[in-house]
């Protein structure tokens, strides 16, 4: 399969005659194509591993000798290590799954692209700009951030990193969670309603079971460090004191971190898992061994209980015993699902003809390493043993078993297994030989030997000679060097087999019946053979969808700019937002002309649980779908900031009397005002209903002055307190008030822009009384923000 | 995974209560996990050998969408694995309060340790100060952990004994030292440039020894 890399001519004719490498700039920054932008995150993906190597490669030389050796300095060594955390989890592992499952999630259940193809640019444009922000650290004054991955308060606060690094790393981060939430609802909606007529739940293939409960694990779970991060930026940027204070610091980011932070492991292993298990039915000819128990246990077991048992990273922090013995529990139990997966695949084998080739000896490998990392993982979940070996190797050694071992023999394994689907060429079985064995020979002569060495903090940048510790940091370096060095091999795979030199493939090489070998690899846009869609009425050349959209690459770019130029030059602030608003106003033209459209709408297949209804549009009902799951996400977003307000509250008896701060009677009357525009709105639907279209955008206009009123109002009391001198600073009440109402009211915000284009779309008569779908999908925004309000009002005022 | 020279005998002297009650934990986990490990690798092993294909190049089609669903592995696997993994936590719990507990037997000592960029301090109960941590031999010894800046986490190796040091937080541990010898307290959580630097020692001295260094004035 070449589509994606040999400009054939009709495809430059469908690019309006661009030259060469303009058409070749457009497709990359500009494609919509699931499968480009799966192609897009794995480069991006492997180009941050080389960082993020580079950056072990690094460490590994400074602990390969005791002090006094420093080739690199404390403060480098702790941005080394900090870095290369982030960047390893957050910006190559992740990633690295998303791109399979961009571009095979549609393939495998019969799908011409996911759900929402702009946003889905959109997600992988926000992750590259956002590791770059992060990244930006390293050419800032002070370095980049230094504490840790995990970025622990109160070290991550301005008074011990003064530094702009961690910031950077705060709004990358923000980029980031605002790219994940949009995968992960693409990515579910997709699942959910595009499964091609007969794709039941039953015959939907692992590696898409695998994506989806990876998505739904990020759904939830992000959300809470988002709330973590935005506080630690208010506190970096705006000087309120969520970390600064012993109310709040540590333990609160501890919960907000590892709340996202455990899920974030499982969401790293299991597309691993999924390919692994594509793998081994392939390669032994056997089916998956207890499919149904396998995903029901990862469903219902895992998923759950991964967000139950994070406080396994806090046992020491002094938290109560019994919550302790019950996390230690929880966390054995949740050992069972990852147990039965090696299991299952193992048994799947039963009964089969294995072939040892490429794909099947990284799966198996994988595997292998997993049992390693998931027994040692048991010694952390004891309470007691944990005791000695938190913060120490052995946790290190545990972690980079299941994260570089399984997680990432797992990914070799795919890209080995789908690369002549992506290239149409076989790489070199000789080559991928000696690739599995250095890699698997000297991943283990580098992280072994850190099980022998628990009581070598981790972090460290230095110890002492007189400890034993330096033969066995040597044996790892070594193992380091040789592991990075191996990856050369890898790569010369990849470029040979994209550059189509060697042997070609045949369309199925490995005879899978996996539904995404039998996609018709020739063609460009469709992924099934295919009637490209009418033209939309009004053009009048013929015209064929290009997939392609400036907007998500404008956005981005603008968004990743002003972050930077927020913290290091302002000139690039004033740029990006420019360039920001331009491509927010750009996509809602797009809209308001119908410029992008999906190719087809074919009628939806199997619809569980959500059922179109009659008179929606298929595009319309996957919106529907979309914009609920984007609330359930939302939900535990204010979730995780009502958690962030009792935690402080319970914390803290010193805090000002109701009514001593706030105009209690003023604001109660703000937030009816809030109310009464949803009233307005409600107006509006049901003159929509009838048909009344005058009625209908005259109230639409009535919300839109409502809110706004509601934002104006709320602004005036934020100058107010300013100057009562109840600032950002003014102790955990003032960071607590200003960052809730300031959430808030950036989502009311965002809800009056999506009215104005509501009402710019009403007064250009779009609406029917049976289509006024926009105004629907708008209202049910509208209406849970106006709850989330009316909810947090006496949290903040009243208490 | 240890060196099992750390789990069995101490560097010199015999290890301390704490130590040898967590060598003892540890033994079950690291047998158990051993042998769980190996096991599962010995049935790997097997079936990539037996069912290796012997005969052709192809990989024969692929009818792997077939239905094999069924509950007994996985049953058999939870069962299994849930002895295992009863039978450690066992361990885990039953250990517990003895572990975490401070016995408090008359004699015991209270001291105060708070953690700093980059150094841990001690106050006794007559409020002397110290930078090296100096106990008499056989007294229960109750350490008080609070930072006074960041997060860092005192641990005492030798002793298995080992807690967050939190600012506004107070975390209690407890050890026994049974013999006279030096011992490291070193800092297990990222604090900052310092973090690799923040070292001392807990000195345990005969009886009279201590008796002398507590009443003298002065920081040591």
């Amino acid at each position: 399969m070449s589509h994606v890399n040999e400009p054939a001519n009709e495809v430059e004719t469908l690019r309006g005659g661009y030259s060469p490498t303009l058409a070749w700039l457009r497709k990359w920054l500009f494609t919509t194509d699931h499968k480009e932008v799966g192609l897009l995150y794995f480069w991006t993906s492997l180009w941050f591993v080389a960082i993020g190597g580079a950056l072990a490669g690094l460490m590994r030389t400074q602990l390969a000798f005791p002090a006094p050796w420093d080739i690199l300095s404390a403060s480098a060594y702790n941005q080394a290590v900090s870095m290369h955390g982030l960047i390893m989890v957050l910006l190559f592992l992740s990633p690295l799954g998303a791109a399979f499952s961009n571009y095979f999630v549609p393939l495998q259940i019969g799908a011409k692209d996911v759900a929402y193809p702009r946003f889905n640019a959109f997600s992988y444009w926000m992750y590259l700009m956002g590791g770059i922000v992060m990244i930006s650290g390293f050419f800032a004054p002070g370095g980049a951030a230094q504490a840790g991955w995990t970025n622990y308060a109160p070290l991550d606060s301005t008074l011990f990193s003064p530094g702009p690094g961690e910031t950077l790393v705060g709004l990358g981060l923000l980029l980031l969670w605002g790219s994940l939430t949009m995968g992960g609802v693409n990515l579910i909606v997709t699942i959910l309603t595009m499964r091609a007529p007969g794709m039941t739940w039953k015959k939907m293939p692992p590696f898409t079971w695998m994506t989806l409960f990876t998505q739904l694990l990020l759904l939830f779970s992000v959300p809470s460090i988002f709330v973590g991060t935005l506080a630690l930026i208010s506190d970096r940027v705006f000087g309120t004191v969520f970390f600064l204070n012993t109310a709040g610091s540590t333990i609160l980011w501890e919960n907000m971190w590892w709340f996202f932070g455990h899920p974030e492991v499982y969401v790293v292993v299991l597309p691993a898992f999924g390919a692994i298990a594509e793998v081994f039915m392939v390669f032994t000819g056997r089916p998956l061994y207890a499919k149904k128990a396998l995903l029901i246990s990862v469903g219902i077991i895992l998923m759950p209980f991964s967000f139950s048992i994070y406080a396994h990273h806090m046992f020491l922090t002094g938290i109560n015993a019994l919550q302790r013995e019950f996390i230690d529990l929880n966390t054995e139990i949740n050992t069972l699902p990852s147990g039965l997966l090696v299991v299952c695949m193992a048994l799947t084998a039963v009964g089969g003809t294995i072939k040892f080739k490429a794909p099947f000896t990284f799966a198996v490998a994988a595997l292998v390493v997993f049992i390693i990392g998931g027994i040692t993982g048991v010694f952390d979940s004891s309470v007691l043993l944990d005791q000695e070996l938190r913060g120490t190797y052995q946790v290190v050694g545990h972690f980079h078993y299941i994260m570089v071992g399984a997680a990432e023999f797992g990914l070799m394994a795919a890209i080995y297994y789908w690369l002549p689907k992506w290239t149409g060429m076989m790489y070199s079985a000789a080559i991928a030989k000696l690739h599995f064995i250095t890699s698997f020979v000297f991943f283990n002569m580098t992280f072994f030997p850190m099980f022998y060495l628990l009581e070598m903090p981790r972090r460290v940048y230095t110890y002492l000679a007189s400890t034993s510790w330096g033969n066995i940091n040597f044996i790892e370096t070594l193992g380091a060097y040789g592991f990075i060095a191996a990856q050369v091999l890898l790569l010369y795979v990849l470029v040979q087999a994209f550059r189509h030199k060697g042997t070609p493939a045949p369309p199925n090489p490995w005879n899978s019946s996996g539904p995404e070998w039998t996609s018709d690899t020739k063609s460009y846009l469709d992924n099934y053979p295919a009637v490209y869609a009418s033209p939309p009425s009004g053009q009048s050349a013929p015209h064929v969808m290009t997939a392609e959209n400036s907007r998500p690459f404008t956005i981005s770019v603008g968004v990743g700019l002003a972050c930077i130029g927020l913290i290091l030059w302002w000139p690039l602030l004033l740029i990006g937002t420019v360039l920001g608003v331009y491509g927010v106003y750009g996509w809602a033209k797009d809209d308001l002309n119908g410029a992008f459209t999906m190719p087809g709408e074919e009628k939806a297949g199997e619809t569980w649980p959500f059922k179109q209804n009659p008179g929606e549009t298929f595009g319309q009902w996957r919106m529907k779908v979309g914009t609920w799951l984007f609330l359930a996400s939302d939900l535990v977003f204010f979730s995780a900031i009502a958690g962030l307000l009792i935690f402080v509250r319970l914390h803290l008896t010193d805090w000002p009397a109701v009514g001593s701060v706030f105009n209690i009677p003023m604001v109660t009357l703000n937030t009816l005002i809030l109310v009464t525009s949803g009233l307005a709105l409600m107006f509006a639907l049901q003159d929509a209903k009838e048909g009344k279209g005058s009625e209908m955008t005259r109230w639409l206009v009535a919300t839109l002055i409502l809110g706004g009123s509601f934002l104006i109002i709320s602004g005036f009391e934020w100058v107010d307190q300013f100057a009562k001198q109840f600032t950002f600073s003014s102790g955990m009440p003032g960071s607590t008030f200003y960052l809730l109402t300031g959430i808030s009211g950036a989502h009311v915000f965002a809800g009056l822009l999506m009215l104005a284009y509501v009402i710019k779309k009403a007064i250009s008569g779009k609406f029917t009384r049976e289509n006024h779908f926009s105004i629907r999908l708008f209202s049910l925004f509208w209406m849970f923000v106006i709850a989330m309000v009316v909810i947090l009002f006496p949290a903040i005022y009243l208490m | 995974m240890p060196g099992s020279a750390a789990l069995t005998a101490s560097v010199l002297q015999t290890p301390p209560p704490s130590a040898q009650l967590f060598a003892n934990v540890y033994n079950w986990y690291y047998y158990l996990g051993i042998a769980s490990g190996a096991i599962t690798f010995a049935l790997i092993l097997f079936i990539l050998y037996r069912y290796r294909s012997r005969a052709g190049k192809e990989i024969a089609a692929d009818k792997t969408r077939e239905n094999r669903e069924t509950w007994k592995g996985p049953l058999v696997t939870f069962a299994l694995m849930g002895i295992v993994l009863v039978a450690v936590g066992a361990q885990t719990f039953i250990a517990l309060p003895t572990y975490q507990n401070p016995p408090k037997n008359p004699g015991s000592m209270d001291v105060a340790v708070t953690g700093q960029q980059f150094f841990w301090s001690f106050t006794y109960p007559n409020n002397k100060s110290s930078t090296i941590l100096v106990v008499p031999v056989g007294n229960e010894v109750i350490l008080n952990v609070t930072s006074k800046d960041v997060n860092h986490q005192f641990g005492i190796p030798d002793f298995r004994v080992k807690t967050d040091a939190i600012p506004g937080r107070h975390n209690i541990v407890w050890i026994q030292p049974n013999s006279v010898a030096n011992y490291t307290i070193q800092c297990f959580e990222l604090c900052g440039v310092g973090h690799a630097t923040m070292i001392t020692t807990l000195a345990v001295v005969p009886q009279a020894t201590f008796e002398t260094w507590y009443n003298s004035t002065g920081s040591t």
